[in-house]
């Protein structure tokens, strides 16, 4: 094993450990010096908590050495989108409107920890995860790992840039529009939304009620798998999480599509994507059909109207949420955060149920349309390459929305509908920028979405590619 | 008052003072309801479409029930 120990993926990190090759407390030595070394480029990280950190791993490296191995994230380095609760911590959502510690954890964190994960410290994201750039006027922006005048996406940007500049084996991040999967595109890593109800958010600072997912963010679908095997499953804390089995994701990967059905999503907003960005998915596409995929051509009813739906939503919840604070305390917050939620002040309580209550026939509708065809959904995740930060450096409202609306014209409609999706890397633009496609599937579907990017990844290298940072 | 010409931006803001007790500037208030009107007109003719509209809670209920659901059931 020759490549640097901050070049393997999680699963290689858990294996070494497990084995007691490379011990945790050297996996954790050489992330943190990884993590100093990028910081100041990428500022991916809000804090690193290096003792803890430290502390952690020698009890990993013990209880292993005691033949007590928890199992595969047992001693392995992980940083976490600053929004869930530590017991002694504060969880800034990247605002400056909190400052009283946590007493209890997030079910997240608390089910890392029991799978003996090292926690390293808390990742930055746009106020309040109000946005899609990396931006945050009160903690700096996040930087594209790949190109550090381009941006990270968001608002997860902190976690995509962090697993990208190999920072972290893994980090966690939220998506209530596409906050994992944006930042997971444009850092050329996998991120995963989950269905709603799969992770439990208790103990995490909310975006909105109805639509947010906390999903892992990792270089390979495999250590995605890995992080939500820890984290997915029913919490009592949590009454959007169904009591149901949690299926062996890692069990379910795959080498070869043979007798998977893929649809390729076409029509609009679908063929709406620039041509450098085509051609790559196209790529993507042929591969999946090297690998025994059958390719069909699907169109998507209605995404536009169910991303508008998932607005409806957001920005309703969104506005209850920072209801107090735009009223008690608007000087702490930026006009970034509160110009995202405020047409919920303006959206009746008729249409809110209304959105709520077309939910049901939305979902059953189009998991029948697409699902009775094929097994998975294949999309872009964006539709142009990654912006440079003076491409989105405006305070011009309707720019920002016309932005975030283009951003997320592939991302939103999971939201809303709930069901999983998941961004997978798949070459680079001409200015050297990640690319990627997206996988959907039905409620509950994570197994097949990750079985089919493992199945890509196993066949192409761009996942082992690292930008050159430090 | 769907187009972004024909909204008045002060009495919107008049209206958010009321009933949402927030200061927001005619020009500000222009801008969010024109998008705040177009998302409340997509989803008024969605529900209209509809024969009736069921407890949101169902919701839950059909996530499970669609659970992995696979091609050809």
């Amino acid at each position: 094993m020759n490549l640097p120990l901050t070049d393997l993926t999680l699963a290689q990190a858990a294996d070494s450990i497990r084995r007691r090759d490379v011990t945790a407390v050297a996996f954790t030595e050489a992330i943190l010096t990884r993590a100093n070394a990028v910081q100041p480029k990428t500022n991916c990280f809000l804090r690193v908590h290096r003792e803890d950190a430290l502390a952690a791993a020698e009890r990993a490296d013990a209880e292993i050495a005691d033949g007590n191995w928890r199992g595969p994230l047992h001693g392995v380095p992980l940083a976490h989108k600053d929004v869930f609760d530590r017991e002694g911590h504060v969880a800034t959502a990247g605002a400056i409107l909190f400052d009283t510690p946590a007493t209890s954890p997030a079910t997240v964190m608390s089910r890392l920890d029991d799978a003996g994960a090292t926690y390293l410290g808390a990742l930055n994201l746009d106020e309040f995860a109000a946005g899609g750039t990396g931006a945050n006027d009160h903690y700096g922006r996040t930087c594209n790992p790949w190109n550090t005048n381009h941006i990270s996406g968001g608002s997860s940007g902190g976690s995509g840039a962090c697993v990208s500049a190999r920072a972290a084996f893994g980090a966690l991040g939220g998506d209530a529009g596409g906050s994992v999967r944006i930042p997971a595109a444009m850092c050329g890593v996998v991120g995963l939304k989950p269905t709603f109800g799969c992770v439990s958010r208790a103990g995490t600072a909310p975006r909105t009620f109805s639509v947010d997912c906390t999903g892992p963010m990792t270089r390979t679908a495999e250590d995605c798998a890995l992080m939500l095997q820890a984290i997915a499953g029913h919490d009592p804390r949590d009454p959007a999480t169904p009591d149901v089995p949690v299926p062996d994701y890692r069990a379910a990967l795959r080498t070869d599509l043979r007798g998977v059905r893929i649809g390729v999503a076409v029509g609009n907003p679908f063929d709406q994507v620039d041509p450098e960005i085509a051609a790559l998915l196209a790529s993507a596409a042929g591969t999946l059909r090297d690998l025994g995929a059958v390719l069909v051509d699907v169109t998507v009813p209605d995404v536009m109207r169910l991303n508008d739906l998932q607005q409806i939503l957001g920005k309703s919840e969104a506005a209850v949420i920072c209801s107090k604070w735009m009223r008690e305390r608007p000087g702490d917050m930026t006009f970034d955060a509160i110009s995202v939620v405020q047409e919920g002040l303006l959206m009746p309580a008729t249409r809110y149920l209304e959105a709520k209550s077309l939910r049901a026939p939305l979902l059953e509708a189009h998991v029948r349309a697409i699902y009775t065809e094929v097994d998975v959904l294949f999309a872009p995740v964006l539709a142009g390459p990654t912006p440079t930060i003076a491409e989105t450096d405006f305070e011009d409202h309707d720019r920002v929305e016309e932005l975030f609306t283009r951003s997320a014209r592939f991302t939103r409609f999971a939201n809303y509908l709930g069901t999983p999706a998941l961004s997978v890397p798949c070459g680079f633009s001409d200015g050297g920028l990640p690319v990627a496609f997206q996988l959907h599937g039905p409620p509950f579907g994570e197994a097949r979405l990750l079985a089919v990017a493992h199945a890509y990844q196993g066949a192409t290298d761009h996942h082992a590619k690292a930008p050159e940072l430090a | 008052m769907g187009i972004m010409g024909e909204i008045d931006g002060d009495a919107i803001s008049i209206w958010i003072k009321e009933h949402q007790d927030l200061d927001v500037t005619p020009e500000r208030a222009k801008e969010i309801a024109a998008i705040a009107f177009r998302l409340n007109r997509v989803t008024l003719d969605a529900a209209m479409a509809q024969e009736h509209l069921d407890d949101p809670a169902r919701y839950f209920r059909t996530l499970v029930e669609l659970a992995d659901f696979k091609r050809g059931t």
